[in-house]
């Protein structure tokens, strides 16, 4: 028996011998698997930015499907009276295809099909990360990382009243929207607003998100260029009156229900219509003028969302009033009425990249369609023209 | 005894060739896909009848504070405590003049909390192909680069609507750590977001039994430096 095992144990001996290179290549095997790479080793790495087409392309809520935003804890009271909680919600929020033209009693449509293209291969939206030169908070200028979202840049053809979008990714933007008012310790429905809002032949293109750390505190940093267009041909729609016969509140179904099981039937014409809406807005400035979210250590659970207040620091503020390219801040001039000069006029590069406009090419209200008037008296206000906003500073806290 | 150990060897060696080999880049450059790939997906997050259809209003199974489930998400951002106006400095290899209010994170951390969150995502067809971007690069000629292609469409090319069925966050606050803490992360009796309050300033709630409804397609592709945008 002993010598019988000892002959097997031999055997196996060789025989595991024989199996070694074959542990070898478990081994190496075991080589070829992931390995970490460190910090010096990731920040070799290089990428380029990706971008993003859309075509044949929409995107929309069905008509009774919502978003809600609802006040929540006990609303404050001023001189012994309670504030009443507010419910927000938006239906049927729908971005699609643009109409050729509006006209009163056309804005009619909250979903008007697919649109060809929203950024194209040869114009898309780009989120890429960059390291530009700016002029950080303390007034020195180095590069900064930030992540940026650019919106597609083709501009609309022609300008003023023969300005179009049609090719330049305009669309519609539409929703159905409920204002509620509801008693603070009840809950019961007090009163609502009911509203459609169609804004037709916007493009954003031209805007841009920026996501970075902040040089003020050190902590999540936010800027923003909103660059909405639409042509004189086009307008932004706003609207109350429908066809609700039954009083709201009071009735609880149907669009009366909470939340509604079936959209209001809105007057077609009816509504305050702002023909060639355009819009831009930049909302702080990189890098010395960042969004930051914090707190307030007096009321540490509610949150502020703030635009941080321009430094005293004389690149940052020359730069922020558009007095040198953009980006090489030169001293700012100043006229005998102690006007600050920006260089290049007011259109100007480094004063466009700061200063906001809101422009109109005509406000028109229209009242309601009646059996004896149809459509309804229409009022005409003429164009809005708001021009030079500078936001120093901004702070939005909740209660 | 020798029939036995080539018995035994004989059984290694055939494990042996099991083993899964690398391939180089040469032999995967042959490899040819053939047709895109269909994804559905059904994601219930804090909810008690997942396996109900998918526009069954979502029923959730938090409890409220001091139970078992309390459902919550908590966000905090960097340099955000109460010693965030420390003066401590803003030391940064950019040379600059530098910053003075950086906090060193030792402090009482705030986070920004989701409450008694829950809800239910199903997106029935979700395509994703292989394609081509085309473009005129910055030199204006023709380039063509691989791209991804997705979209929601059904054989027939109508979109297929995702459910979103009663996404909720029932109340939105930011709350703050009991106690300072040297070390990150901090100890979990402390951590703001485990403060079994439950109220809040802000409620948030998302719905569509019947869809929301993507039409199209999207193409994404690399931003290469040749590309006139990039």
């Amino acid at each position: 028996m002993d010598a019988t095992r000892t002959r097997l144990l031999a055997v196996l001996g060789r025989a595991l011998r024989g199996l070694m290179p074959l542990g070898l290549l478990l081994a190496t095997h075991q080589a070829l698997a992931l390995t970490e790479m460190s910090d010096p080793d990731l920040g070799a790495v290089g990428g380029s930015g990706i971008s993003l087409a859309l075509s044949n392309f929409s995107i929309g809520f069905s008509p009774t499907g919502y978003l809600e935003a609802v006040g929540t804890g006990t609303p404050p009271s001023f001189n012994g009276v309670q504030d009443a909680r507010g419910d927000l919600i938006w239906y049927n929020p729908t971005i699609s295809k643009a109409s050729a033209a509006d006209s009163i009693g056309s804005m009619t449509a909250r979903d008007n099909g697919a649109m060809a293209n929203w950024g194209t291969q040869q114009d898309p939206w780009v989120l890429r990360v960059e390291s530009p030169n700016s002029i950080l908070y303390d007034g020195s200028t180095h590069p900064w990382s930030v992540l940026n979202y650019y919106a597609p840049s083709t501009a609309c053809t022609g300008s003023g009243a023969s300005l179009n979008c049609a090719s330049a990714n305009a669309f519609q933007y539409a929703f159905w929207g409920d204002i509620e008012v509801k008693n603070p310790s009840t809950g019961a429905l007090t009163s609502r607003l009911q509203s459609q809002s169609i804004w037709d032949g916007l493009t954003l293109d031209g805007s841009k998100i920026s996501v970075f750390q902040n040089t003020y505190d050190g902590s999540l940093g936010m800027a923003w260029h909103n660059v909405i267009t639409t042509d004189p041909n086009h307008a932004f729609r706003f609207s109350v009156a429908n066809t609700q016969t039954a009083g709201c509140p009071g009735s609880v179904s149907g669009s009366c229900a909470d939340p509604a099981t079936a959209a209001p039937a809105f007057d077609s014409k009816e509504g305050i219509y702002f023909w060639g809406l355009s819009i831009n807005m930049p909302v702080g400035a990189l890098q010395y003028q960042p969004i930051v979210f914090t707190n307030d250590p007096a009321n540490p659970t509610n949150l502020i969302i703030q635009l941080v207040t321009l430094p005293n620091a004389a690149a940052a503020y020359q730069d922020f009033y558009g007095c040198g390219a953009v980006g090489s801040p030169q001293a700012c001039t100043v006229d005998g009425n102690n006007n600050v000069l920006p260089t290049g006029g007011v259109t100007g590069a480094s004063y466009l990249a700061h200063h906001g406009s809101l422009t109109s090419s005509d406000l028109q209200v229209v009242n309601p369609t009646t059996a004896a008037t149809n459509p309804g008296v229409m009022t005409d206000f003429g164009s809005i023209n708001v021009n030079g906003i500078l936001m120093q500073h901004f702070s939005m806290k909740t209660l | 005894m020798k029939r036995i150990g080539i018995f035994l060897f004989g059984l290694f060696a055939v494990v042996a060739r099991a083993d899964l080999l690398p391939m180089d880049n040469n032999e995967l450059r042959t490899v040819e896909g053939r047709n895109g790939v269909a994804l559905a997906l059904d994601l219930g997050l804090n909810i008690s009848n997942a396996g109900a259809t998918s526009s069954t209003p979502a029923i959730p199974k938090c409890s409220p504070s001091g139970s078992s489930i309390p459902c919550r998400i908590g966000i905090q951002l960097n340099n955000r405590d109460n010693l965030a106006l420390a003066s401590a400095a803003f030391v940064n290899a950019y040379g600059g003049t530098g910053i003075t209010g950086y906090s060193n994170g030792t402090g009482k951390g705030w986070w920004l909390v989701y409450k008694n969150f829950y809800g239910r995502i199903t997106a029935p067809r979700i395509t994703l192909d292989a394609g081509a971007a085309n473009y005129n690069n910055k030199s204006g000629s023709a380039t063509s680069v691989p791209a991804l292609v997705m979209s929601t469409n059904d054989l027939s090319g109508n979109p297929t609507p995702i459910i979103l069925n009663n996404i909720n966050i029932q109340n939105m606050s930011v709350e703050v750590d009991s106690a300072s803490s040297s070390v990150t992360p901090q100890a979990p009796a402390n951590l703001g977001y485990e403060n079994p309050s439950e109220t809040g300033f802000l409620s948030l709630k998302v719905n569509d039994l019947t869809g929301l409804t993507i039409r199209g397609s999207v193409t994404m592709f690399a931003c290469q430096s040749n590309h006139p945008s990039c």
